[in-house]
């Protein structure tokens, strides 16, 4: 078994014990580490040798359990093309006396924003992390109070302790400017705070401050039913509401032992590729509109709006929420939906080769997003990048083939084309989502076709089995997320983490604009096009 | 009145209806902007209500910025307002007293530039500098090229002064247009979106400040004094269609200007509005805006054609 290769060459590289076990599914396996300081040995292994990527780190407080301490989780997936659907974790048990982890940063560029959250909101210190300032927590902000310790409690107010400015990183010299910009910016997005240091448009450093809607979801979903917890998972994010909802409701049906329908299987499919449509069709648009071809901004909008009714006429929201729920689907689709939903996918498609073909023949447009933005291969899977902007620098992972959710489990799953492209550039990330845009509405006619009569939900009994781990992978529109969700005794929610494609991505964003000029960089952020709720939480 | 001259209450009503007519042109812009992308578009007359609302609005300034950033947005319209003066609407003579020809609406605009730059500096505001470093990066490769287009054409007709310019050429004179004209004619219409801050050098719908020009130095105005800025624009906008149709296309009454002699002018000088109006509107909807780096490429190719009209105007 290869797993036993894998645990001995993990005890070759450390000095304590590695206790290995399957969990927390059948497939996967975890590693307790008995010193923390073999942990950059063993990840070196992980990486290097297994060629793993970081998938999500968790931290949890125990203390108030038998085992009286902090945990730290860190959870990697193996990204080799045909790797099984895996999840290796590295468990290592940290003293609540003196909270500390040596950091992997160094090595592991992807574990940065992980161990700056973790020292924020767990006070656990990433020994020799280089960058140890602030992440998640803002100014003002007391000392010393560390929101997901369970000691913490969540409905407290906290008094606002005067700041000092926050000391973004920046370049110095001669003719260097600094641009601030944000976090409320002119359009509607979200707010992020961008610190450019530039020379003339040259751009030298971008360091991207973001967490302002940070809304402690994680903490707020503690302690309460898992049936009731996942609502407020579906709505980390307006433009994920599916993806979170069903990453959620996987990780949930895990720990219940439950599986969905077959019927509800294809229905949370569809709903997903659904989303992603909407999201890649808009994404198009506002590359457009980031290089100001205003033909395709127009198109691109009216394209995601005529989806987004879609949308409306089968879940009654623009978002489909509610549509997947625990233990299956809430809604049917009906014959006249499914008509409905053909016709306009066809005119998507229809509406799509013409915005593209406008693009593509546009060589004002083409100029604009050739060599914009560029993120190597390499610097793709150093920083564990997900989703389309992965796959646009030659990385191919897409979690529906690589931990297959909805109906992707089934026993015969539909077949999958993963798009990708080698160059990295904004031009890429367009024609990768392009090409999934028509992959998508392929995918959904499949499922269609799949959909034969039957049950819509499975039963979740309350109280569901406590003390057990549930992790799922959704591919959503921006790529995979990772969903780790853990019960108490009393089966209700311990832990609830989500580790988001645009979390992962964000770095990858501030590395892209480096290679590109200030007015060029809302075309970079925009090919990216990542959330900023979902990184927040 | 003095034949061939022109009363001087002409040039005043060509002036005022200059600064009136200025935001309709942005609006009719924004119009078929708006139908040759599918929209339904705003009405021809929002600019019109966009200007009366931030003249109604309090101001906020800069905590950075100086006394002297207040009068930027009056004199800024003043000296808009002043080039349109020198512009020929209704007329195709020069008016009685000497005022000013291309030369002086051209350095007009430049001056109306510099205090918008000069203004959008003071503020303080990252954004405004930067604009106003691009803004001021950009003019010099377009206003030296406007001046050779306009000497091409002054070549051929000895005066400089617009409304004689226009006399002397008469309205047939479009029937036997030579290569210098053509090319001069070109370069100008290379050079109008970078004058008028339009693609594909600069895009005045963006809400992206990163990206911006001449709208990254409007950022730090706020209500009357963005009122008067925005209606600088328009003005600037439409005294520059307007000093390509008395280049190019003169057309007007020259020996009197009775009533109806100056509907035809008037009528006369819409269309040519018109026509460039659309053609701004078609290039806008047709390409993206350029990267920043090519903007003197793209002002390069204005530059050859002004260069070779000159040179065979003078050969």
């Amino acid at each position: 078994m290869a797993d036993t290769a894998l645990v001995d060459a993990l005890q070759v590289g450390a000095v304590g014990s590695v206790i290995a076990e399957a969990g927390p599914r059948p497939k996967d396996l975890t590693v307790r580490l008995g010193r923390a300081s073999d942990l950059p040995a063993v990840v070196a292994v992980l990486i290097g040798q297994f060629s793993m990527a970081l998938a999500t780190v968790v931290a949890t407080d125990e203390t108030a359990t038998p085992d009286g301490d902090l945990k730290v989780r860190y959870i990697f997936e193996p990204i080799a093309p045909g790797a099984p659907d895996q999840f290796v974790t590295l468990l290592v048990s940290v003293d609540p006396a003196r909270p500390e982890v040596p950091s992997l940063t160094t090595s592991l560029p992807a574990a940065n924003w992980h161990e700056r959250e973790m020292q924020d909101l767990f006070g656990i210190v990433p020994v020799g992390h280089p960058d140890p300032r602030t992440l998640v927590l803002h100014d003002g902000w007391p000392r010393g109070i560390f929101p997901l310790r369970k000691a913490f409690d969540g409905a407290r107010r906290v008094p606002v302790e005067p700041a000092e400015e926050f000391p973004h990183m920046v370049a110095e010299g001669e003719g260097v400017f600094e641009i601030p910009v944000g976090p409320i910016h002119a359009g509607i997005i979200e707010p992020g705070h961008f610190r450019f240091t530039s020379v003339g448009e040259t751009v030298l450093h971008l360091d991207a401050r973001l967490f302002y809607t940070h809304r402690g979801l994680e903490k707020r979903m503690e302690g309460l039913s898992p049936l009731d917890a996942f609502y407020v998972a579906e709505r980390i994010c307006g433009v994920c509401s599916v993806a979170h909802g069903l990453g959620y409701c996987e990780a949930l049906e895990q720990i219940a032992g439950v599986d969905a329908p077959q019927r509800a299987r294809l229905i949370r499919s569809i709903a997903l590729e659904l989303e992603r449509l909407y999201n890649h069709v808009g994404d198009v648009g506002n590359v457009c509109a980031g290089a100001a071809f205003h033909y395709g901004t127009a198109t691109g909008l009216r394209l995601k709006e005529r989806l987004q009714q879609m949308n409306e006429r089968i879940a009654g929201n623009r978002f489909l929420r509610g549509l997947v729920i625990p233990g299956g689907a809430n809604l049917d689709l009906s014959d006249d939906l499914l008509s409905d939903l053909a016709a306009t996918l066809r005119d998507t498609l229809s509406g799509l080769d013409d915005l593209m073909g406008r693009i593509e023949a546009n060589p004002s447009v083409v100029d604009r997003l050739d060599d914009t933005g560029l993120l190597q291969h390499q610097a793709a899977i150093d920083l564990a990048v997900a989703g389309v902007a992965a796959r646009a620098s030659g990385v191919d992972r897409d979690a529906r083939r690589d931990h297959p959710h909805g109906a992707f489990r089934d026993s015969r799953p539909p077949e999958l084309h993963v798009v990708t492209a080698t160059e990295g550039d904004a031009m890429a990330r367009v024609t990768v989502r392009a090409e999934e845009v028509r992959e998508s509405i392929r995918l959904v006619g499949e499922l269609v076709r799949r959909l034969e009569p039957g049950p819509l939900r499975g039963a979740i009994g309350e109280p569901v089995p406590g003390g057990r781990i549930g992790i799922s992978a959704i591919e959503s529109p921006r790529g995979e997320a990772v969903h780790w969700l853990r019960t108490d005794a009393g089966g209700r929610v311990e832990r609830y983490h989500l580790r988001s494609p645009s979390y992962h991505n964000w770095p990858a964003v501030a590395l892209a604009a480096e290679t590109a000029i200030v007015p060029d960089f809302p075309l970079v952020n925009k090919s990216f096009e990542l959330c900023y709720s979902c990184t927040d939480r | 009145m003095m034949s061939g001259e022109i009363s001087v209450v002409i040039v005043l009503l060509d002036m005022a209806l200059l600064v009136l007519i200025g935001p309709l042109v942005t609006g009719i812009i924004q119009k078929i902007k708006a139908r040759l992308q599918c929209r339904q578009g705003a009405g021809v007359l929002q600019p019109y209500r966009d200007i009366r609302k931030l003249l109604r609005k309090g101001t906020v300034q800069a905590d950075t910025a100086s006394g002297f950033f207040r009068s930027i947005p009056v004199l800024v319209l003043a000296a808009t307002v002043a080039a349109g003066a020198l512009v020929p609407v209704m007329r195709a003579a020069p008016p009685v007293f000497p005022m000013g020809d291309a030369i002086m609406l051209l350095g007009l605009l430049a001056l109306a530039r510099f205090l918008t730059a000069l203004g959008a500096l003071d503020a303080g505001g990252a954004f405004g500098g930067m604009g106003a470093s691009r803004e001021m990066t950009i003019a010099p490769l377009v206003e030296p090229v406007l001046m050779m287009v306009v000497f091409s054409t002054a070549l051929a007709a000895g005066t400089t002064e617009l409304g004689a310019l226009a006399a002397h050429r008469g309205t047939s004179w479009i029937l036997s247009w030579r290569a210098a004209d053509f090319l001069g004619f070109a370069a100008m219409l290379v050079l109008l979106p970078a004058e008028t801050g339009r693609i594909p050098v600069d895009n005045p719908d963006t809400h992206l400040e990163l990206t911006m020009l001449h709208e990254g130095m409007l950022l730090e105005h706020s209500g009357p004094g963005l009122g008067c800025m925005l209606l600088a624009s328009h003005a600037r906008q439409i005294v520059t269609l307007g000093l390509v149709s008395a280049l190019f296309f003169p057309f007007g009454p020259t020996e009197s200007a009775g009533a109806m002699g100056l509907l035809l002018g008037a009528g006369a000088f819409a269309v040519k509005i018109l026509v460039l109006a659309g053609f701004l509107a078609l290039v806008e909807s047709s390409y993206a805006k350029l990267r920043l780096f090519r903007v003197p490429q793209y002002l390069g190719v204005g530059f050859v054609c002004a260069l070779t009209a000159l040179a065979l105007r003078i050969l």
